[in-house]
């Protein structure tokens, strides 16, 4: 089974994403995702012979600054507000690309599921997030949260 | 001369991203066509004529590399060439598509500059071969 990559490995390669994609600036954190606000939630799966679940969440505000970035609009407009999920998808989807190299190699051809974003309650976030041994805490330099984490889910 | 471009991507912030880069690329482009999956790109071509389609691979219903390979079996389609931009970065994944007739692969994020750059590229061999 291909072993997942360090929190570190992790960390960088969502950091390096967020600037280069979303000029979004984030530090890892030790803080967790806010515990009374429900977060934007991204899923998708990889596959090759063992299935992998990444799993990204943004606080709803930094969902609408991510598509605010990618869409070169404010983000308190409702074309914003209204692309937020998309965009975290988009993040998630592009996250995928790099992450399925890390884990397989490039010389094969991982299946990268389409993603799906809903709102989820924070409680079962954090439960989620505390179960991955691959998973990051991250600061926006505007103080938004967002937490990623990549779960194995066994063969296929 | 302006041009039709063909946007295909299931992520509609995705596709406002191409259809940023294409418009900021100063390229002569008439009107830029929106697709949300590769059966809808196809649906599109063979009602509309389109210079160049930019294509996602991993779309629900059809995804990028069934739409090339539909594409290379209709006459009047085989000759539109296709710019694929993934979030796949296998090496294999891009010989598979470049090896199905793609003119060009570009990884996710793009920069802009990389649009302008391949679709001024394809437009300048279409207007040296019509003069050739």
């Amino acid at each position: 089974m291909a072993s997942a990559p360090s929190s570190d490995a992790l960390s960088r390669a969502v950091i390096a994403l967020l600037a280069d994609a979303a000029f979004v600036f984030a530090e890892p954190t030790t803080a967790p995702m806010p515990a009374g606000d429900n977060p934007l939630v991204a899923r998708l799966t990889l596959e090759l012979g063992e299935r992998w679940e990444l799993y990204v969440c943004v606080q709803e505000k930094l969902g609408q600054m991510l598509a605010a970035n990618l869409l070169g609009t404010e983000s308190e407009t409702g074309e914003a507000r209204a692309a937020a999920s998309d965009a975290v998808g988009e993040l998630a989807n592009i996250l995928a690309g790099a992450l399925a190299v890390d884990l397989f190699g490039k010389s094969v051809v991982c299946k990268i599921g389409i993603p799906t974003v809903a709102i989820e309650p924070a409680r079962a976030v954090g439960e989620r997030l505390a179960k991955s041994a691959c998973r990051v805490n991250l600061e926006t330099e505007e103080g938004y949260a967002l937490a990623v984490a990549l779960i194995a889910q066994g063969g296929t | 001369m302006s041009y039709r471009i063909l946007v295909v991507d299931d992520s509609p912030v995705s596709r406002r991203m191409v259809c940023r880069a294409v418009i900021m690329s100063g390229l002569d482009v008439g009107e830029i066509l929106e697709a949300g999956n590769g059966q809808e790109a196809l649906d599109l071509l063979a009602k509309s004529w389109v210079d160049i389609v930019l294509a996602d691979i991993n779309m629900p219903v059809m995804n990028g590399a069934e739409m090339v390979k539909e594409m290379a079996k209709r006459d009047f389609m085989q000759v539109t060439p296709v710019i694929i931009i993934s979030s796949e970065k296998s090496e294999k994944r891009m010989e598979e598509m470049l090896g199905l007739g793609v003119h060009t692969y570009l990884g996710k994020p793009f920069r802009p500059e990389q649009i302008k750059q391949v679709i001024g590229q394809i437009l300048r061999e279409r207007e040296e071969a019509s003069r050739g």
